[in-house]
Formats: C-alpha cells, structure tokens, sequence
C-alpha cells in the first residue's frame, strides 16, 4: 500500500484511538516513522487530513461562504437553514466566511470540491461570453 | 444615431432575457507546478483526458489520475500558474473543431487559428481520441493515391486508406516526397491535411509557402505545433489532424494525412511521461509508447459502401539516426505500417533524388491499388531494376564484359534517370506511363545520361504538343491496349529522330 498522507492520517487517528492514554508516546514512534520512510514533508497534508477525519467522525462539515461584504447575523442564519435543508445527511454545519470585494455581490458556497457560484461576476462574466457567442445573430 | 439606438436596444433585451443562476463547478487546488506539469488535488471525479481550466483561461490535460492527485499537463503557457492556484473541472474531453471550414487554413493542436486568416466559424467538433473504425466497417483499400512520384507510383504504390511510412536520416527529402504527394492531389478529390509536429518555424514557412503558390492551399489544412510550442500541443497535434481528416473519411471523401514526424512526437510524448513520473522504459520512453503509434494510424482506413466508402490515407514520417531502421521507435511503426518508403542519405548524394532504396522499401499493398496501365509496366520495371541492382557491382568494368551485360547495365542506367524527378514536379498519369513505356521496351536504351532529364522534358512537351489524345485517353482507360501503345511508340520514336543530339550515336552513324 502506498505511503500518502490519507493513509497516515487514519493511521494515526485509529492508533490514538486505541490506545488514548499513550498518546505522546504513539505520536513520538510516528515521527520517528515518518523520519525513517523520509516523508516528513507530508506532516501539512497529515494534519489536513486529521482536521478531515475528525469533523468526519463528528459528522460536522465546513462550508465556505464567499460574499462582497460582510453578512449580518440574520442573514447567516437563513443561509444556514437553506443549506442544512439541502443536505443529505444530518450533518452540522460550521460556517467559515470569506470577504471578496471583487464578486461584486451574490454568494459563492464552496463544500469540499464542489463550489456554487452565484456571484455577480461570475453571471456577468457568463452573460458577456451568452452574449459575445450571439452576436452573429 | 439611429443605429447605435437600435443596437442599445436589442443589447438590452439580450440582457434581460438573462436569468441569474449559480454556477455549480467541482473544483481543486495545485499542489506543485512546472516544466509544463501541475499536480493538483480534489477533482475526485476527474476524467481521463478531461480539460481542465487553469487561472486565466489556461487549460490543462488530465493525463494521471491517481488516488488522491491528478497529474496534468498544461496546454500551453504555464509560468503565470503557482502552487494554491483554483482548477476547475470542466467535464469535457479535448476536441477539435471540424468540417470544411478548417480547408486552406492553419491551426494549432486546439484549433485555434494561426494564420491570422480570423476566427474560424465552428460548427462541429470532434474528440481528439476516437476509436479506430471495427473490422466490418472497412474494406480492402483498392484505389490508388497518385503521389505524382514515378519511383513511388510504379514501385510502392500507395492506396487511399493505406498507412505508408516515410522513413530515412536527415535531409533525405522526406517532407519534400509528402508535399510533392500534396501538390498531386490538385485535381483527385482528396482533402489533404500536413501536421508539423516539432519543426522549425522557418521550415513551416517554406512549406505552406510553396502549398500556397501551386494552390494546395484550395484543399489543404495545416496543424501546426511548432518547434517553440510545449511539449503537450507536439503530443496532441497528430491526433487533432487525424480527427479533422476522420470527419472527410466518415462522409464518404477521400482524405490524405501527413505526419512530420511522429519521431519528435514519441519526444514529446517521453518528455509528459517522464514529467508526470510515469515508469520509463527502453530508451526511457514510456511503457504505452507503442500505443501511442498504434491508435493514431489505425484510424487511417478505407472504409466500404455500407458506411460511405470514404478513405483515410495516412504519410507517417519517421527520422532515423545513420541510417539505423532497426531502432526502437522505427521498428515499432514499420510494424503498424502497411509497407515504408525507405530514404537513403547515400543515394541522396549520389544524385539519386527521390532517394529511394527500391530493395528495402514495400508497399504491403501494391498492385491492387495501381492503375492497369502502371501495373503493366511496373513489373518488368521492377525485375530489371532488381537484375541491375546485382550487377552494378560490375558497372566499373563496363568494357570489359560481354555485350548482353553491358546492355543490361545501360538500361539499368537509362531506368534509374528515369526514376530521378525533381521537386515540385509531381507527374500526371499521362506522363508516368509514356515515361516508364518507353524505359521498359527499350526506347530509352540509347539516350545521353547526362542529357536525359532534357530529353525527358521535350518528351512530355512533344506529347502535349502534338498528341494531346494519347494523353487524354490514357487518363481515361487507365490501361494500355495494343493500338495505344503502338500509338506511344510511334510517337516516342518520331520524338526521337528530332532529338537526335540527345542520343548516344551508334558505331556506324559516327
């Protein structure tokens, strides 16, 4: 099996969760580990992935909202339930806000690698190429 | 005023009929990017071969799915990408637009346009990566592809829908055979397409200049990935001119593509393995190197009445270094090759130009896709060749051997000027059957070799001067009966006792 960070991750994550009491001893043996197979570069990657797995685990997912300005309480709270509404599974959502002046205005909604544009640039932008596309019309 | 009213007003409509929806994308990120490679991560659900949209309108290929990356290679420029950039799926695999507005203009591998002719009006596309027609959709290829050569027309004759390799060093006249073959196609309803995989600007300048002046332009399309051009576009370029030339094939035309040179495509397709950490092979090309060959000729086919009876030529053309065919990636594309045309440095010096070897090279489908006429010749053509070959050996003793060797060693002679043609000249039918009529019953025997390419000239000009009809009826009947080719012998000796200075005179006229 491949060493990639993934595979670490839940390595790691399974042998702390056996053994929760030894947990600075797992975690030295698991640098040494990655010292010997020389791939400490990947300890970025590993500790994404563990944030990953543990919201995972808690069944929690972020959501990365995208807005020109910055969104009142109210308004959070209605896109909360639109989204908690669309979702398959109970999950809790955690809201990570991003402030975006260049989108103009609109939301963008980005989940893991799928992202919903809804932003004012980006209809523009799809108006101008609509409307560059017509006009041999 | 009026107009520019008008104009606001229909804009405005345009506008409004425009209704505001999200985007709904997948997305990933780069991880690491360069040397024309981006690794990236996310797109779980990537497709091979999928495009994908880089910052600023770059595209990439993806060409590595592995299991939490995907390797791809940039279309194009990528020094303004770094690592944490956005890439977006967008679903779709490479195509090429297609139809009969790309004749008589210059693309490259994406096709966009270079010959700053403007934009070209898209009306079909098609995948770059296309299964190659099933056995029963195809035919024996039975319809000869005149290329105009008579080295080439008498001996390997090519056939619409044969794969035919042009194999030889450097500087061997290889690019000059595959123009001289488009030059000839003026007037055979063959839609001809010149792929430039890795070639020097300058050399591309040349070609399309002289496409241009004879009019090949009327029915060429040239795909062009330059020598400066990155390695993807070198790799995707022989795919983008096979898949324009399918969309002729499939519509029941003749189509005949060209490939110079698939050698620096297996380069370009090393150099992405390798990039993209891909296990390397013999001479460090990759495992599917093959492959790589294989998909893109066996597109080239004849295809039979049930569905078009349209045809794909295919001209590999492939470099080798000193002369050595038995290389790794020339031995890989002789074997998919339906038969080469082997050029040979040594000959070319020697002055024999075509520098054909007639011994080494084959056309695996000969004589079923050659006129009656040619044929009829082409065979005793062939054997005196082959009997000159065995005694050339003997050719610096020429006085000392006996009379019927020393006649065997003049034709001979007298049949390799007649082979030699020069460029940019390719020959009608007409012209080749007089020419080779003549060499083959011993009406050339006593010509000057060193006059003979005037003798050869006035000949052809004798013939439209004065007897046009042979000519014409040889173009039609395709084959020789016994009245035409007593009408060409006259005809070749009335020639004859005008050109007397160009013969070599016989003992007793001295």
């Amino acid at each position: 099996m491949k060493i990639t960070a993934k595979n670490l991750a839940y390595a790691l994550f399974e042998a702390a969760g056996e053994k929760p009491q030894n947990i600075s001893e797992i975690i030295k043996q698991f640098y040494f580990y990655l010292l010997k197979k020389r791939k400490t570069k990947l300890i970025p990657f590993i500790l994404e992935k563990l944030t990953e797995i543990e919201r995972e685990k808690r069944r929690e997912v972020e959501i990365e909202i995208e807005t020109a300005k910055v969104l009142s309480s109210e308004q959070k709270k209605r896109i909360l339930l639109e989204i908690e509404k669309k979702l398959t599974e109970k999950q809790k959502v955690i809201l990570k806000e991003r402030i975006n002046e260049r989108i103009i205005g609109g939301i963008i909604l980005k989940k893991g690698e799928t992202v919903l544009d809804n932003s004012l640039l980006s209809n523009l932008e799809r108006l101008k190429e609509e409307m560059w596309k017509n006009r041999s019309n | 005023m009026e107009k520019s009213k008008q104009l606001v007003e229909i804009l405005k409509k345009e506008i409004i009929k425009w209704q505001v929806k999200p985007k709904i994308e997948k997305v990933g990120k780069i991880i690491e990017v360069g040397d024309g490679v981006a690794k990236i991560t996310g797109l779980s659900s990537c497709l091979y071969n999928e495009i994908l949209e880089f910052p600023n309108k770059t595209f990439g290929l993806a060409l590595n799915l592995e299991e939490d990356l995907v390797g791809a290679v940039i279309l194009g420029d990528y020094l303004h990408l770094k690592e944490g950039d956005t890439v977006k799926s967008t679903g779709r695999v490479l195509e090429v637009p297609v139809g009969e507005n790309l004749i008589g203009r210059v693309i490259n591998p994406l096709g966009q346009p270079q010959d700053g002719k403007g934009e070209i009006a898209v009306k079909e596309t098609s995948p770059l990566e296309k299964l190659a027609p099933q056995v029963i959709t195809r035919e024996s290829v039975n319809m000869p592809l005149q290329t105009g050569i008579k080295a080439i027309d008498s001996i390997i004759p090519i056939g619409r829908g044969q794969r035919e390799l042009i194999i030889g060093d450097r500087g061997t006249g290889k690019t000059a055979l595959a123009v001289d073959t488009i030059i000839n196609q003026k007037d055979q309803g063959v839609i001809c397409i010149y792929v430039a995989i890795g070639q020097k600007m300058s050399k591309i300048a040349k070609v399309l200049a002289k496409l241009e002046e004879l009019e090949a332009l009327k029915y060429t399309t040239v795909v062009v990935a330059s020598a400066s051009s990155s390695a993807s576009l070198w790799y995707l370029a022989p795919y983008a001119g096979c898949a324009i030339g399918e969309y002729f094939r499939d519509k029941g035309q003749d189509a005949l593509v060209v490939y110079d040179d698939l050698s620096k495509h297996a380069w370009a397709y090393r150099q992405l393995s390798l990039l993209l950490k891909r296990p390397a092979g013999r001479e460090a090309y990759p495992g599917d190197i093959f492959y790589l060959h294989s998909r893109l000729l066996e597109r080239a086919a004849k295809l039979n009445k049930n569905y078009g009876g349209g045809s794909l030529t295919a001209l590999p053309i492939i470099e080798t270094q000193a002369g050595d065919i038995s290389a790794y990636i020339p031995t890989n594309v002789i074997s998919i090759t339906d038969g080469q045309i082997y050029l040979e440095a040594d000959l070319f010096y020697a002055g024999i130009r075509p520098a054909l070897n007639v011994g080494l090279s084959v056309s695996r489908v000969g004589g079923a896709a050659q006129t009656k006429a040619i044929k009829k010749l082409a065979g005793p053509l062939r054997l005196e060749l082959a009997q000159y070959r065995e005694i050339a050996a003997f050719a610096q003793f020429a006085t000392e051997l006996d009379e019927a060797t020393q006649k065997q060693l003049q034709r001979g002679r007298v049949l390799t000027e007649v082979l030699k043609q020069v460029q940019y000249e390719p020959l009608s039918l007409g012209k080749q059957v007089i020419i080779l009529f003549a060499a083959v019953n011993g009406l050339l025997d006593d010509t000057m070799v060193e006059k003979f390419k005037e003798f050869e000239k006035g000949l052809y000009q004798y013939f439209e001067a004065r007897h046009k009809k042979i000519l014409k009826e040889i173009k039609e009947k395709k084959d020789l009966d016994e009245k035409l080719e007593k009408d060409i012998q006259k005809a070749i000796i009335e020639f004859k006792e005008i050109k007397k200075e160009l013969l070599i005179l016989k003992e007793e006229e001295k």
